[in-house]
């Protein structure tokens, strides 16, 4: 079976973490490895960058070097910055497909006016948009990046505005609770859901169309959520779903 | 004979024992069925054995008859499955007398295997000393919930340097160290050199790392696997082991042998192994 991931990073360590698995070549052939055919990979750099664009711009080149796995790049937008507009059309021209968004590291929420702009333009450019919730559990987080876990319920109130996909990534499951069923266009990541037949339980929740395999590597052992896909007895088509389909479909719809 | 390998992972399964498992959390009207659940998702990951501790729901600071409910539903769920579930015995330091009649009863005359300590009180307390000194003639394992939170911990939420102090006065009986104390790079230095606590690599995020340096620091025989299912995913887990960068032998023991080893004694005494 053929893997989408949704949830990597090329360059790594965070601040306060140890550099784990060794250099992106060897960790992205290990994903290969794994039958992950495609990961959506973002920069740790572009997100403490003052200004994301020269590490977008190197994401944007190393991911073109790769085929197997195939690596699209996952930037790193600020809406907070100026120039919103002109950044997003330069990223377009770039071929970026996918824009990943820090809320509490660049100090907005989602209620907030940037993250709508954000996703309006997004949107416009046929991008699907990622918001990274949390880092890791806030119990263990290192004091250099001790951010709170993002609050999806705004996605609730402003549903009619949603015109690009937003893709939850390590977002546990009581934080985003029983907002999925009343809005579309939401999308969470398997990274960090728990919970013994996690997978199983959240389609009973949320359906299988909702939910995309993100492993969040290399932070999180990839083999950690490889493993979800077997620890729920899932009809094949739910598998299916979850490891590839969604994934796909979520591109394609832009 | 062929290897069994997990799919996407291409890893060959290993036989495990999950060294930390709760009802709470599975789905299931009775003990009895909440259990099969838990085992049948266990089994799917090649895990062979779960012990199980606390009934449902979780309470932070049980009185006498609270502990013995608790307990009655963990002895009611390990019924049917001596061969696939062990259990330990639910305990407060706040209530000594009470812990140790439910010692006589759960461990000495009843198939449970140690004594779970939560939340209760710190276990610097005199209170778990009278707990541990009674249970050590039986033998067992001392299973204590440790954590350093970055947020704070609960007032009578121990710590990795509460239980290596504790271990230290007891050094026959087997401690461990529930959660690596949770922030495990601080975690698992405070209990380096207390060579009876073994380190637990349950309930936190599966952030890499972690298990190497476990290896590192303590030694690969003090290491052991523990899910925190059902709160927690066995697959994260497990995912741990299996994704740290060591060798199949260091796997084996963490996944199975090295709790196995503390065990055999009381399970050879009661027929279990």
């Amino acid at each position: 079976m053929q893997l989408i991931d949704v949830n990597v990073w090329l360059d790594y360590p965070l601040p306060g973490y140890e550099a784990e698995g060794g250099p992106a070549a060897e960790r992205l052939r290990q994903l290969a490895a794994m039958g992950i055919i495609e990961c959506w990979a973002g920069s740790f750099a572009a997100l403490f960058a003052p200004d994301p664009e020269p590490a977008n711009r190197e994401l944007i080149a190393t991911c073109a070097g790769w085929q197997r796995p195939r690596v699209r790049p996952a930037v790193t937008v600020n809406p907070t910055l100026p120039e919103l507009d002109r950044r997003f059309a330069d990223l377009a021209r770039a071929g970026v497909r996918i824009v990943r968004l820090y809320p509490p590291a660049h100090g907005y929420d989602l209620a907030d006016e940037p993250f709508w702009q954000a996703v309006t333009l997004a949107a416009k450019q046929r991008m699907v948009v990622q918001v990274v919730c949390s880092v890791e559990d806030r119990r263990t987080q290192p004091p250099s990046v001790n951010w709170p876990l993002v609050d999806p319920t705004p996605l609730k109130a402003a549903a009619a505005r949603l015109a690009a996909p937003v893709v939850l990534l390590n977002c546990p499951a009581r934080r985003y609770g029983d907002l999925l069923p009343g809005v579309r266009n939401v999308f969470v990541d398997t990274a960090m859901q728990e919970g013994a037949g996690v997978l199983a339980r959240l389609i009973e929740q949320i359906g299988a169309t909702r939910l995309l395999f993100g492993s969040y590597s290399p932070v999180f052992y990839t083999a950690s959520n490889l493993l979800k896909l077997i620890e729920s007895p899932l009809p094949e088509r739910h598998l299916r779903a979850i490891a590839y389909h969604n994934a796909r479909r979520l591109l394609q719809s832009q | 004979m062929a290897v069994k390998r997990f799919p996407f992972l291409q890893h060959p399964v290993l036989p495990a024992w999950d060294g930390h498992c709760h009802l709470n959390g599975c789905p299931g009207r009775t003990p009895t069925e909440r259990m099969h659940w838990l085992l049948e998702h266990a089994a799917r990951l090649g895990i062979e054995r779960v012990i199980v501790f606390m009934g449902y729901p979780f309470v932070y600071d049980p009185d006498p008859a609270e502990l013995t409910r608790q307990n009655d539903q963990v002895l009611q769920a390990l019924e049917h499955w001596h061969d696939r579930a062990l259990g330990y015995c639910y305990v407060s330091p706040k209530y000594p007398e009470a812990s140790i009649r439910e010692i006589d009863r759960c461990v000495r005359d009843g198939p449970m295997v140690g004594i779970k300590l939560w939340v209760a009180e710190r276990c610097t307390s005199p209170g778990t000393a009278e707990i541990v000194e009674h249970l050590s003639r039986y033998g067992g394992v001392v299973f204590q919930h440790t954590w350093l939170k970055a947020t704070g911990n609960l007032p009578g939420e121990s710590t990795p340097e509460d239980l290596a102090a504790l271990a230290r006065r007891f050094p026959q009986v087997p401690f461990i160290c529930g959660h690596a104390g949770g922030q495990w790079r601080l975690g698992l230095h405070a209990v380096r050199s207390t060579a009876n606590v073994l380190v637990e690599t349950a309930g936190a995020d599966p952030v890499a790392g972690f298990v190497e340096r476990a290896v590192d620091v303590v030694g690969e025989h003090r290491v052991v696997y523990g899910s925190d299912a059902g709160g927690r995913s066995f697959a994260s887990q497990l995912g741990k082991v299996y994704g740290a960068r060591l060798n199949m032998n260091q796997k084996r023991l963490i996944l199975r042998e090295n709790l196995r080893a503390v065990l055999r004694p009381i399970l050879e005494a009661k027929g279990l192994d």
